[in-house]
Parts: structure tokens; C-alpha cells; sequence
């Protein structure tokens, strides 16, 4: 066996001595390396490029697929904002949401736009104050759960008073809205489809304001199979 | 103000270059010899194998092992070759008619003789083993690297590829003595 080992050791070497030896780098290895390092270096850069966008990507889709909260999704911030061509009782609505009357009077609900401010508003003709609620892009926000809107210049929800209605939005996939007192027992609350030129994908809902009563409790988003998708209390009864 | 010298940089990297050929490629192109029983082929696989190695800037991530990475290379092209080419029937044919003329110079010309023929005519892996072994010096583990495959496999083809040598010796050699 070692014979055939030394043997086989001493035939490859001999043979071995008979390949060609180059010297030096023949001009065409040396470009032809230096593409390939290119190509390599693009490959790279390009991987990692990609990687960026899919890591981006799923981030991004994670963030979508959050659980429901009062969480507005991106396309703008909801705050208040002077709506213009405004006056009580007669608002100027491009689209009018819901109207109707009350022992305070006519009420209306809709969306003025002026100068590519939009904004959601509630009138009517027993107030001497408007309530107008903006957004600060051309349409209304995107959002899951639900949202309760402010009175103009209020950083957050006032204190319910008589007569003052209560009204927000909701997700587009919200079925239903009920007000839900503090005995237990349930209210439905009316809800509207937002038009789609104006408005982002989102719901209103609307408690009109009446004379003796005082809205107060928690309105609860459902989805169509009852699952609740977000809750939002309305605010303490001013003293 | 700062300034590169963009021509010193480029001529390190040809030196760096130069360096590596010099220093690898007539190796690589001995073992593609070995491998391939041609001479022109083994200088094709090793400049391909050198331009696939230093183009994936492997020597600069890890340059202990260029020689390793070279040698696999090598390997593979020289694998690829037979199996893409179908050239090693017409190898075997070519190296015993060739070399049945140039042993005859070689002291114990039977035994060298038929163990060139023997190993020329062994299944490409075995023969790739046999020379990764018994010329590189490669241990077993080593081995194993270069073909890609595991220890216990290298181990196996080392020795079928003995056994068949020591096989086809013995029968050459009762051939000698019967006639």
C-alpha cells in the first residue's frame, strides 16, 4: 500500500512538472477580474438595496395591520381650523352630511371647503356659536377605532353641555356606532358615509344637540360581526 | 486640501493582483493539469476560477484562505468540464496512447505505466480525490472542503479510487507474469 502511495505521489508530481507555468497576469484576467469586482460591488449594493425596501415594506404593512385604536393612519394630522364661508344657521356646505330639526331647530351637518381647507361642521340656527372641526389636508383622515371632534380652538373634547351635539368619526369599516350609558343600556347613534371627494376613509356620526338633554356616556365602533373596533368617552357634563 | 492619489490606488490593486497570480495561478493551473490531462483546458479553469475568486473580493475578506477557495474552484471547473464536455473517455484514450511514449524513458516504465493508465481511467471524483490527496496533500477534512462533499464521502473515494489502482496493478502484473 505505501509503495502504491509513493508511487501515485511521484507519477502526480512528474506530471505535474509538465503544466504550463505562467508568469504574470495576462492583460485580459486583469479586466476580467476587475468587471467581475464591479458586477460583485453592484450585486452587493443592490442586495442591500433590496433589503431596505423589503425591511421597509413589511414594516410598513406591520404598522397597517395594527390591532383598532384612535389611531390615524398616515395622510395628515386631524386638528381644528377656520372653515371659511362659515355663518350659524346658514352654513355654506358644499356637501351637506345629514340635516334636521330639534327643539333647538334646524340642525345641519356637513363640509364646507374654501381656499383647499376642508372641514367638518355641525350648525344650527338656536347657536350662537359655530363648531367647526378641520383637517389639515384635502380630505378627511384615514383612521381606525373612533374619533370624537372638538370644537373649534379646543385643544381637547369640551365638557358636554345642554344642547350640544356630540359627533366624530369612524372607521370605514365600522357597521354601527352605540352610545352606551352608564345604567348599561345601549343607543344606536346615526352614522353616514363621508363623500369620497372630500372625505378620507372614514364614517361620521352625529348625536344632535337638544334642549334637556345632555349627551354623556361612551360610544362604542362595531364591525359588522359586533366586534367593538374602538371606544371613546364622551366627555364630563360642564358644572 | 486633501487629495487621493487615485493612480496609487489602482496600481496596489494591480500589484495586489500581480501578487495573488503569481502566487496561486501556477499551482491552480498544475492541479486543473492533473485534473484534466490538458494543458490548455488547466490554464482556462485556472484563470477562470482566479477571476471568479478574486472577483468576488474574497481574497479581501479572507485572505489565509484565497488558496483554498482557488483550489475549490478549480475543482469545480474541473468537474464541470468532464461532465458538461463528456472529454474524459476520449482523456483516457488520448493520456495511455501519450503516455505509453513518454514512460518510456521512466526507470520502472510497467508499474508507472499502468498506474498513469489505471488512474486516467478512474470516475473523475476518484481521480480528483487521489490528486487532492497524494499531490495537494490535502488531509481528509480538506478534502472534503474542496469537493464539497462530507468527510466519510471523501474518505470512500480515496479508497475506491486506491482499490481500483491496486486492482488493475495486480491484474497487469499476472499479465506480465502469465505471459
Amino acid at each position: 500500500m505505501i509503495d502504491l502511495e509513493d508511487e501515485l505521489r511521484a507519477i502526480l508530481t512528474e506530471d505535474a512538472m509538465r503544466a504550463p507555468a505562467p508568469a504574470d497576469a495576462p492583460p485580459d484576467i486583469r479586466r476580467r477580474v476587475r468587471r467581475r469586482q464591479a458586477r460583485t460591488m453592484v450585486g452587493m449594493f443592490s442586495t442591500a438595496a433590496g433589503a431596505v425596501v423589503i425591511l421597509a415594506t413589511v414594516l410598513l404593512v406591520g404598522r397597517t395591520l395594527q390591532g383598532p385604536a384612535d389611531r390615524v393612519i398616515p395622510g395628515g394630522t386631524l386638528h381644528n381650523t377656520e372653515a371659511a364661508s362659515f355663518s350659524p344657521g346658514s352654513p355654506n356646505w358644499v356637501v351637506t352630511i345629514a340635516e334636521g330639526n330639534t327643539s333647538e331647530g334646524h340642525w345641519s351637518f356637513g363640509i364646507s371647503s374654501s381656499d383647499g381647507s376642508t372641514a367638518l361642521g355641525y350648525s344650527t340656527t338656536s347657536m350662537d356659536a359655530n363648531i367647526v372641526f378641520g383637517y389639515d389636508e384635502n380630505s378627511l383622515p384615514d383612521l381606525s377605532g373612533i374619533r370624537l371632534l372638538y370644537p373649534l380652538n379646543s385643544p381637547a373634547p369640551p365638557a358636554t353641555s345642554e344642547g350640544w351635539p356630540v359627533f366624530g368619526l369612524v372607521s370605514t369599516s365600522t357597521q354601527s356606532v352605540e352610545l352606551l350609558a352608564a345604567d348599561g343600556t345601549t343607543t344606536p347613534v346615526a352614522l353616514y358615509d363621508l363623500p369620497g371627494s372630500y372625505a378620507g376613509q372614514a364614517k361620521a356620526f352625529v348625536i344632535p344637540g337638544q334642549a334637556g338633554t345632555t349627551p354623556a356616556g361612551t360610544l362604542i365602533a362595531l364591525d359588522g360581526q359586533g366586534n367593538e373596533l374602538g371606544r371613546a368617552q364622551i366627555p364630563e357634563p360642564s358644572a | 486640501m486633501v487629495s487621493i492619489d487615485v493612480s496609487s490606488e489602482t496600481r496596489v490593486g494591480s500589484e495586489r493582483l500581480e501578487e495573488l497570480y503569481r502566487s496561486h495561478v501556477p499551482g491552480a493551473v498544475r492541479l486543473a493539469y492533473l485534473l484534466t490531462g490538458d494543458a490548455d483546458i488547466a490554464q482556462d479553469i485556472a484563470h477562470d476560477a482566479f477571476v471568479r475568486t478574486t472577483g468576488r473580493l474574497r481574497h479581501l475578506r479572507h485572505p489565509d484562505a484565497f488558496a483554498a477557495y482557488l483550489r475549490r474552484a478549480v475543482v469545480n471547473a474541473s468537474t464541470s468540464h468532464h461532465r458538461k464536455r463528456s472529454v474524459e473517455r476520449s482523456f483516457v484514450r488520448r493520456e495511455a496512447g501519450r503516455r505509453e511514449i513518454e514512460s518510456e524513458s521512466l526507470p520502472d516504465v510497467g508499474v508507472r505505466d499502468e498506474l498513469r493508465r489505471a488512474l486516467g481511467a478512474l470516475p473523475a471524483r476518484q481521480r480528483t480525490a487521489l490528486v487532492l490527496r497524494y499531490y495537494e496533500d490535502l488531509s481528509e477534512r480538506q478534502l472534503a472542503d474542496a469537493m464539497r462533499c462530507s468527510v466519510p464521502a471523501a474518505r470512500s473515494l480515496l479508497s475506491r479510487g486506491l482499490s481500483t489502482l491496486r486492482t488493475t496493478l495486480e491484474e497487469a502484473n499476472d499479465d506480465r507474469s502469465g505471459g
